[in-house]
């Protein structure tokens, strides 16, 4: 393009050069000039053929990959749409276990009620044991007593016997006074009467004794056993429960502060996505500038014919050389158009827009 | 196994040590009745810093005397409870019970 802007000091190159000839220069000149220019405007017409080429080319590539980079871009807008719905949805699903809904309990609340009633039924368990301990006392306590109540019954069995045989010896010696101990006979058989009932009593009460004794020994086993009962392995059930709560209570916020995440980054992506289309708008600017080009192109390829008419026109000899030369300078300064200023794909500030 | 009791400016100690189970209630009740009826210990405390293992049993015993010390009006305390002893009570909350002194 140097060649056309440089019009200005070549034209007047050729006025000055053209005026004072007297003549025309020999014929070898001039042909060699037409050929020089044949040679020039050749050489031009394969530049601009190849130029094009490439041309095509890259707009054929950039449009290629253009295509390809926006529909990759609309499904990965598509993907972050459906990835924000998911977090938005899951962030619906833990919000009902965490506020809760009628029939429902927020997970805080249901480890807190874990943990209450966990606290309750090991505290139970520590009271079973104590009023155990209290009940084993208090049978022992019992047994101690009933084995004093049998030496009581012990005596009083002695005293029965005894009795008997003092009835006995007042039989004998009323039957030595015949009719005189008649009355005393009587009153010694009705205390030995007394003294059988008695012991019969006493006996039942022994044997009655010894049967609660049996049953307050068995009661007293089964309180043992009872307050030994070792509930260590609850007490372990209970701290594993609350260190299961504990840290499902802790998922449920790592959980939340995902799920929250998730949406900030879904939500970005989006807006990073959109911000990437909005972007691919500088295809059309690309392909604003190729056609500039292409267009500066012709006006290349018009050039060479120009040339190639020049150099025919040299070649014929008809018309004075000087006169040639500044006929083609006036028409090439047509060529000298400025350059297109398109906008820039980074800003649509300043610039010719055409296309949108 | 016998426990040791020792009456100090109006505190009785009682000191348990080993492993404590059910087996061992006798001689817990002879101790801690002793330290109840000492009539110059107006405080009770069982110092568990010797016990190598707690069965569950052996709380149920203790918050028993427990209940007869509050009846004695006397005040009781676990103190220096080891290691498999402290945990044990942190578990299940058992300074809510008896107070537990370092």
């Amino acid at each position: 393009m140097g060649l056309f802007r440089s019009k200005g000091s070549g034209r007047a190159a050729l006025e000055m050069e053209a005026a004072p000839s007297p003549g025309e220069p020999p014929e070898e000149v001039r042909r060699a000039l037409a050929a020089f220019l044949r040679v020039q405007a050749g050489a031009l017409e394969e530049a601009i053929r190849e130029q094009g080429l490439k041309l095509q080319q890259a707009e054929g590539l950039m449009g290629e990959a253009v295509r390809g980079f926006g529909e990759a871009l609309q499904e990965l807008d598509v993907l972050a749409k459906n990835q924000y719905e998911l977090a938005m949805e899951l962030h619906r699903v833990l919000e009902v276990s965490l506020e809760g809904q009628s029939g429902t309990q927020s997970v805080e609340a249901f480890a807190s009620s874990i943990r209450g009633t966990l606290d309750l039924f090991v505290q139970a368990m520590m009271e079973i044991g104590k009023y155990s301990f209290q009940l084993v006392d208090e049978m022992e306590s019992i047994q101690v007593r009933s084995a004093s109540m049998g030496e009581s019954l012990g005596e009083l069995a002695e005293v029965a016997t005894r009795t008997h045989m003092l009835a006995l010896n007042a039989s004998i010696e009323a039957a030595h006074a015949r009719k005189y101990g008649a009355g005393f006979s009587v009153v010694a058989g009705e205390v030995q009467k007394l003294a059988d009932r008695s012991g019969k009593i006493s006996d039942q009460i022994s044997s009655q004794m010894r049967e609660t004794g049996e049953v307050l020994a068995r009661a007293q086993t089964q309180a043992g056993l009872i307050a030994s009962n070792d509930f260590n392995e609850i007490i372990h059930s209970k701290q594993s429960a609350e260190t299961m709560v504990t840290a499902i209570s802790e998922s449920e916020i790592r959980a939340q502060a995902l799920v929250a995440r998730m949406e900030e980054v879904g939500m970005a992506v989006r807006a990073q996505v959109g911000r990437s289309i909005q972007a691919l708008q500088f295809e059309d600017m690309v392909r604003q500038i190729l056609r500039g080009v292409t267009v500066g192109s012709g006006h290349l390829a018009a050039f060479s014919a120009k040339l190639q008419a020049l150099a025919h026109e040299v070649d014929l000899g008809g018309r004075p050389l000087a006169g040639l030369m500044l006929q083609a300078a006036r028409e090439f300064e047509a060529f000298g158009e400025p350059a297109h200023n398109s906008v820039q794909a980074a800003s649509m500030d300043s610039g010719d827009v055409e296309l949108f | 196994m016998e426990f040791k009791t020792v009456v100090d400016s109006g505190c009785a100690t009682v000191h348990l040590d080993g492993r404590l189970a059910y087996g061992v209630y006798p001689d817990f009740r002879a101790a801690t009745l002793a330290a109840l009826e000492h009539p110059a210990a107006t405080r009770i405390q069982l110092d568990m810093s010797g016990v190598t293992f707690l069965d569950s049993s052996v709380l149920g015993m203790i918050l028993y005397f427990n209940q007869k010390a509050r009846a004695a009006h006397k005040e009781l305390a676990i103190v220096r409870p080891s290691a498999q002893v402290a945990e044990v009570l942190k578990i299940v909350n058992f300074s809510k019970l008896v107070p537990i002194l370092p």
